[in-house]
């Protein structure tokens, strides 16, 4: 009986024991989602400690940018570089190193806040003041 | 006459050769391999002997008391469902609930029922089959961020998973008998079941799922006497399937057939 009850435990002990990473799981789930995608600007949201203002851009000719599978970035005003998407200090980032149309260098790194199939809204915070991208892949 | 004694006693004798020859076995050189083996230690082979024995022992002396035992063999098709209540769930990600379908969707299973009857009085059945699970999902919270989202969980529900269910039931003869061959039956029980499949990436995140499930087990069977049993079982979810804060109950009905092992093997 103990010999069952053994075999028994070791079972469920070995059911149990493969579990993955989760931040690993949380970024190529976050590659999954943002890559090979064309995202474009749809609201920005100016939000400082006593005042939130957006501005809309559904229905009008908008900034949009490109996450690539191949970890390349490229946006509508000529900007083309790689991405990597990281967490840090329990946020998800997009970090993005890249070259303006006139071949300046630039490095920029943008929250997360929230990243589905179809939309995501990423933010950087400077100064207390926050700005908020909503980003749609439909437009 | 004395020849004809003499006949009789060599025939006899020649028979009983011939018997002895057939009785004795048929000396085969053993191999040296196998001579060898038999000296041996076999540890391994040795301990599996152990426990075999080991295990036939004590499951003679805990199921003495269950006799009149009967395999059979039972597929079907499961309708599965899950109700979801996200609590305060919170991840990066975002789900549309707009696409989300509130239904039970329908899978498989098979597998093989042991019935039987505890101290010549009461019946009962254990139940080992592999499910292939495909189930809706119907959220009992929402949020939104108006205009941009619509209605969102930030937590999506597996929709296919295989379990490997383990029941036991007990078993209540209905006195209404339409004709002499016919039986209905209502069952009860627990079952156990143990997800085998991987769960998706979106749920690998926060690691949402958990590997056992308790469910209770309800039903009615109608035994066409010998032939065939058709069934029709509600499974009740009463562990959670996810872990905290996500509270996920997975109910499904199952209607199937069941038939005695010897009758098709």
């Amino acid at each position: 009986m103990k010999k069952l009850l053994i075999v028994l435990c070791t079972s469920i002990l070995l059911l149990n024991a493969c579990k993955k990473d989760t931040t690993d799981s949380e970024i190529s789930l976050a590659y999954k989602m943002i890559s090979d995608k064309i995202w474009f600007l749809d609201y920005n949201q100016t939000i400082t400690a006593t005042k939130t203002s957006m501005k809309t851009y559904v229905g009008q000719s908008t900034y949009f940018i490109k996450f690539l599978n191949n970890f390349t970035t490229l946006d509508s005003d000529g900007i083309t570089g790689t991405y990597s998407v990281r967490k840090i200090n329990g946020k998800l980032q997009i970090y993005v190193v890249a070259k303006s149309a006139g071949t300046n260098a630039l490095e920029y790194v943008y929250e997360i806040e929230t990243l589905g199939a179809n939309n995501m809204i990423l933010y950087y915070s400077v100064d207390g003041v926050t700005t908020k991208f909503f980003y749609n892949t439909s437009h | 006459m004395n020849i004809s004694k003499h006949l009789l006693v060599f025939c006899c004798l020649l028979i009983a050769l011939q018997v002895q020859a057939q009785q004795s076995p048929i000396l085969k050189k053993p191999s040296k391999r196998s001579l060898d083996s038999a000296f041996l230690l076999n540890p391994f082979r040795d301990k599996v002997q152990a426990l075999k024995t080991g295990v036939k022992k004590e499951l003679g002396k805990i199921f003495i008391d269950f006799n009149n035992n009967n395999i059979y063999v039972l597929s079907g098709i499961g309708y599965s469902k899950q109700y979801i209540n996200t609590g305060s769930y919170s991840s990066f990600f975002n789900y549309d609930l707009q696409s989300n379908k509130s239904t039970f969707k329908p899978g498989y299973f098979a597998g093989f029922r042991v019935d039987g009857m505890y101290k010549e009085k009461h019946l009962y059945s254990f139940a080992f089959s592999l499910n292939k699970i495909s189930s809706g999902a119907s959220y009992s919270n929402s949020t939104s961020l108006e205009p941009f989202i619509g209605n969102f969980s930030r937590f999506k529900a597996d929709d296919q998973f295989l379990h490997l269910s383990i029941a036991a039931h007990y078993k209540k003869l209905i006195p209404f008998t339409p004709n002499d061959r016919t039986l209905f039956y209502v069952v009860a029980g627990p079952s156990i079941d143990t997800r085998l499949s991987r769960q998706t990436s979106d749920n690998l995140v926060n690691n949402n799922y958990r590997r056992f499930l308790l469910r209770a087990d309800i039903g009615i069977e109608y035994e066409n006497k010998s032939f065939y049993t058709l069934f029709m079982h509600y499974k009740q979810g009463v562990t959670s399937f996810t872990k905290s804060p996500v509270s996920t109950h997975l109910n499904s009905l199952e209607i199937g057939l069941l038939m005695k092992a010897s009758d098709l093997f």
